[in-house]
């Protein structure tokens, strides 16, 4: 066999977890491959001292690192580009997905295929998002709570669970968030409507939120129509809402009708939700 | 997680984790341990440290107790950290060489005792017949292989944990990856088995 020396070049490929282009370091690149997996193993298991410093519970964080420059660097940032990749292959399923059972949705909404309840919703939010001034009694005013600056800020973090509000909520005031436990939590909007006047026979009430989170959390909006007075003859209630997260992670929406009265003669109460991930991309 | 240093996608920047750490936040102490404690393991693991897990431990408590007086990038971050792993592996090896080892004994680990055919077939490809590869090699050349192919650092940061220059460290390197491959070359079982079975 032949047994030249070995290069700082060929060194450094070995080190990094490459094979050089030189057959008789192969056995040696597989012995080095397995002392690897070897010593690196499992994670290990915090003593009880260190447990008491850390919240174990959280959801893991992913943290940006610097390339590592080396002499011939390219192994080390090759090998970290490739897994970029591969995770933005992930995240780019997920929004492709999101996306298409969105298209879909909103085509069919579009065409009025949807069914009579749902289709009702689609109509409402399509009436509360593209014209401002058409919807009556819209209670964005003290629903509606976007993410704050402080959650957009935030640079990600412990993930907080999503406030359950359901569709029966009567009280015309909105929700607070619940407050954020770290600097990287989501953010969360939860957008209420108050009850319509009687005598008011506008289409009804809506509720809309908006959710957004800063640095790739979750972010998670919950939308609740109000109650619909006996009075009103409109076409119903709905709730809209819409979570958007800004560095590619969960964006989560909820939307719950109000309650249907027994005198509405209307064909009821729908919520809809859009949930959107995306980096920094907000809904508007 | 795999080896330390794999790219993650999107991701919080290492100066917010830090400076949150700085701060207490138990979430970024939290992202820090997730991080780098399966390579500071590793690397106790591969120096030969009997308690791997407990060393990473008590290396994170120093630095979460140090943290405040810490500034620097996520690379000098990583020297600092696997200087401090460095240094708690060389305590536990000088109090292991001076007072001596106390081992539980083991029926399995009994030397007077033949293995069955199965269990050395298993540990033949144990992991620590794997570990046990670069045993022979001097110990500079054992750190320097550790640190480089475990804890994924550079040339420059391993010189800064050990003290010793970038070039020093390269020769160190490239004397332990000759001598790995002739005892590749002239072992046909590497990972363990210089034995064969009798015929």
């Amino acid at each position: 066999m032949k047994t030249t020396t070995i290069s700082d070049r060929d060194a450094f490929e070995l080190a990094n977890g490459r094979v050089p282009a030189r057959p008789d370091l192969d056995p040696l690149a597989d012995l080095l491959t397995a002392y690897r997996s070897a010593a690196i193993g499992s994670a290990p298991r915090p003593s009880a001292a260190l447990s008491a410093r850390l919240d174990l519970s959280a959801t893991p964080i992913a943290m940006q690192r610097d390339a590592v420059a080396d002499d011939g660097s390219a192994s080390v940032g090759t090998r970290r580009a490739a897994s970029g990749l591969l995770g933005l292959g992930v995240t780019v399923a997920i929004i492709l997905g999101a996306a298409s059972g969105a298209a879909a949705v909103v085509g069919a909404g579009s065409a009025g295929l949807l069914p009579p309840g749902a289709q009702d919703a689609f109509d409402q939010v399509v009436s509360v998002i593209a014209p401002p001034g058409v919807v009556g009694q819209e209670t964005n005013d003290q629903g509606e709570v976007p993410g704050t600056s402080a959650d957009q800020n935030v640079p990600g973090g412990a993930v907080e669970p999503a406030p359950v509000v359901t569709g029966e909520t009567t009280s015309p005031v909105a929700p607070v968030a619940p407050p954020l436990t770290s600097p990287g939590d989501g953010g969360n909007g939860n957008g209420n409507s108050v009850p319509t006047d009687p005598a008011v026979t506008s289409p009804g009430n809506s509720g809309s939120s908006n959710g957004n989170s800063g640095a790739g959390n979750n972010g998670n909006g919950n939308g609740n129509g109000g109650p619909v007075d006996p009075a009103v003859t409109s076409p119903g209630n709905s709730g809209s809402s819409h979570g958007n997260s800004g560095g590619g992670n969960n964006g989560n929406g909820n939307g719950n009708g109000g309650p249907v009265d027994p005198a509405v003669t209307s064909p009821g109460n729908s919520g809809s939700s859009n949930g959107n991930s995306g980096n920094n991309g907000n809904k508007p | 997680m795999g080896i330390l240093g794999e790219a993650r996608g999107a991701g919080v920047p290492f100066e917010t984790v830090l400076a949150a750490a700085q701060s207490g936040a138990a979430w970024a102490s939290t992202t820090l341990w997730r991080e780098y404690s399966p390579s500071v393991a590793g690397f106790a693991r591969g120096r030969g440290s009997r308690d791997p897990d407990d060393l990473a431990s008590d290396v994170f408590l120093t630095v979460f107790d140090t943290l405040s007086t810490f500034s620097g990038s996520e690379s000098d971050f990583r020297s600092y950290l696997f200087s401090l792993a460095y240094r708690r592996l060389v305590d536990e090896l000088r109090q292991r060489a001076r007072r001596g080892e106390t081992v539980q004994w083991l029926p399995e680990h009994d030397a007077r005792a033949e293995p069955s055919a199965e269990d050395a077939a298993s540990e033949r490809f144990a992991d620590s017949s794997v570990l046990a590869l670069l045993d022979g090699l001097p110990e500079d050349q054992r750190n320097v292989m550790v640190l480089r192919i475990v804890s994924d650092l550079t040339v420059d940061q391993i010189a800064d944990v050990l003290g010793k220059k970038p070039g020093a460290v390269k020769a160190l390197q490239r004397r332990a990856l000759n001598s790995l491959r002739k005892k590749v070359s002239s072992d046909p079982y590497p990972f363990h088995a210089l034995e064969r079975l009798p015929v």
